[in-house]
């Protein structure tokens, strides 16, 4: 009797536990690490099931709600596992900036401007899943009218057919640096020489063909260069990556805003996992959530 | 009389360095107006003898075209299209996009020829952006040319503000001059927001106002150099020794007392 007492209440507390877990936690892992003596973090995330989405919040509402606002409401009543800054800002000013570089948000277009020397074209889709394409290859793949279309959006004319699929389709799009596409690092060492705190988006295959996301933070200051060659050795030698589909920047500029929550929903404490921006002064946000 | 001149001195400097600085930046107002548009007779028809349906978009002479075609002119324009309908049909969205790559890429060869996007010519690009304008009222009003028209309007509204933000990366000045300023605006007012180069002082300053104490005591811990860092604690050390002296100076006078 006094053991089926017991077993009651550990099935009670371990159903209990996991009602209150906000993810399942063996589809996110994360770890605070050194290489050659610098220390970096990493976030990463399984798309296995589907069950760890993206969600980009790219610009103040039309109604004029801040982009952190946005996050907060939305975020009520969702199992969250990371925010982070997303692409760069034109402004240090969260109340008026915009996302650097051809955006639409929701179908919503944000910002017209198709940015020199951004290469990077993100999607992000209202299912979850976040695809890159390199701008310079001219081949981005969408279905128009039901019929796949093949375009390249360095010319005027294909990118307003796409202008218009996005719209149509009320897609979320941004542009930003692309650092990695296909296994192939982009950057020359003749990249621009500032030196920053750097973050990456990486998106990749496991050996069972499975997409897994990881965010890599190098608190220590580096090139773009210098930190994105750091971040693919990352992946590479320390994770084991075989397969880097695509790696683009994310900001650590004016807006460093980057939290991390464990499986209960606690916001992680470890300053390597953490932005040193207030989400007040966000411009932009790009969500890890699990559902 | 000499204590006097030891505050003349610096305080003629700054104001020489303010005056330059002053005198230095645009201040015209006058902003260039529309361009009219001029009726003239020519037809596009002439361009197109001996080219073939197949290869119309690698054999058109843009260039020719654009020396003849009235680009001001919407009228002008259409009837182009329609003329290219009429001997290529079949296939009109090619057609529209062979306007559209003479009204974009080609227009803009012919702008890099002669230097227009090299510097910063106010007048040029405000004539410019109120040409490109109007094609984003020609899309909303005529439906079955929207992506002919969208497409100059976006490309141009691009090309400006990519060249005002090229320009202020390497002229941080020029951002507060009257004429970039109502083009910035412009181009942020339609969507083409121009990334302006925020420079270190600025960023401080901003950081400053709004209380960003941990971002701008970690940036500048982040990107001090080790020089600086050295300058920074002799400095502190100094500063905390000048306490230390003032105190004690006061505690043995205290003492005396």
């Amino acid at each position: 009797m006094k053991i089926s007492k017991l077993l009651l209440a550990a099935i009670s507390q371990i159903m209990f536990v996991s009602a209150m877990a906000q993810y399942d936690a063996s589809l996110v892992e994360y770890k605070s690490s050194s290489i050659a003596g610098e220390t970096y973090s990493v976030i990463k995330m399984s798309r296995k099931g589907e069950r760890v989405k993206v969600k980009y919040f790219a610009a103040n509402a039309p109604d004029g709600s801040l982009v952190y606002e946005r996050y907060q409401k939305w975020a009520s009543n969702k199992n969250v596992i990371a925010v982070s800054s997303g692409t760069y800002m034109t402004d240090c000013n969260a109340r008026k900036a915009l996302p650097v570089g051809f955006c639409v948000d929701n179908g919503t277009i944000v910002n017209r401007q198709e940015k020199n020397g951004l290469d990077g074209l993100a999607v992000v889709y209202a299912t979850g899943g976040i695809v890159a394409s390199n701008i310079k290859d001219g081949n981005l793949s969408v279905k128009i009218d039901g019929q796949n279309a093949t375009l390249d959006i360095r010319n005027a004319f294909d990118r307003e057919r796409f202008l218009k699929w996005a719209q149509g389709e009320s897609a979320t799009v941004f542009q930003t640096h692309l650092f990695v596409y296909k296994n192939q690092l982009k950057l020359g060492t003749n990249s621009s020489p500032n030196l920053a705190s750097r973050r990456f988006l990486a998106v990749c295959k496991d050996e069972d063909g499975y997409v897994v996301h990881y965010i890599i933070n190098l608190p220590k200051e580096a090139t773009i260069y210098q930190g994105s060659d750091k971040a693919f050795k990352i992946l590479k030698d320390a994770e084991y990556v075989q397969d880097v589909v695509f790696m683009i920047n994310l900001d650590t500029g004016c807006q460093n805003v980057f939290s991390l929550f464990d499986s209960k929903g606690n916001k992680v404490a470890n300053k390597n996992f953490a932005g040193d921006t207030d989400i007040t002064n966000a411009s932009n946000l790009i969500v890890y959530y699990y559902e | 009389m000499r204590k006097k001149l030891t505050w003349l001195v610096p305080l003629v400097c700054i104001s020489a360095v303010v005056f330059v600085f002053i005198t230095s930046a645009g201040y015209d107002e006058k902003i260039a107006q529309e361009k009219p548009i001029v009726p003239h007779q020519y037809s596009i028809r002439l361009l197109l003898d001996g080219i073939t349906n197949e290869h119309l978009l690698e054999q058109f002479p843009y260039g020719r075209y654009l020396d003849s075609a009235n680009i001001q002119d919407i009228q002008s324009i259409k009837n182009d299209l329609a003329v290219l309908n009429e001997k290529f049909p079949g296939d009109s969205m090619r057609n529209m996009q062979l306007i559209s790559i003479a009204l974009t890429d080609s227009l803009y060869a012919q702008y890099e020829k002669k230097h227009y996007f090299q510097i910063f010519d106010a007048d040029f690009l405000t004539q410019l952006f109120q040409w490109a304008e109007k094609f984003n009222a020609y899309a909303e009003i005529e439906q079955s040319n929207t992506l002919l028209y969208g497409s100059i309007y976006n490309y141009w509204g691009s090309k400006i503000s990519n060249h005002l933000g090229e320009l202020s990366k390497n002229n941080s000045s020029l951002k507060y001059e009257y004429k970039f300023k109502y083009l910035k605006s412009k181009c942020d007012e339609k969507r083409f927001s121009v990334a302006t180069k925020v420079g270190q002082v600025e960023k401080v300053a901003y950081n400053l106002l709004s209380s960003q104490w941990s971002h701008l005591l970690n940036a500048s811990w982040n990107q001090a150099t080790y020089m600086q860092l050295v300058v920074f604690f002799v400095f502190g050390i100094l500063t905390i020794y000048g306490y230390l002296l003032i105190i004690k100076k006061i505690i043995k006078r205290n003492e005396n007392q």
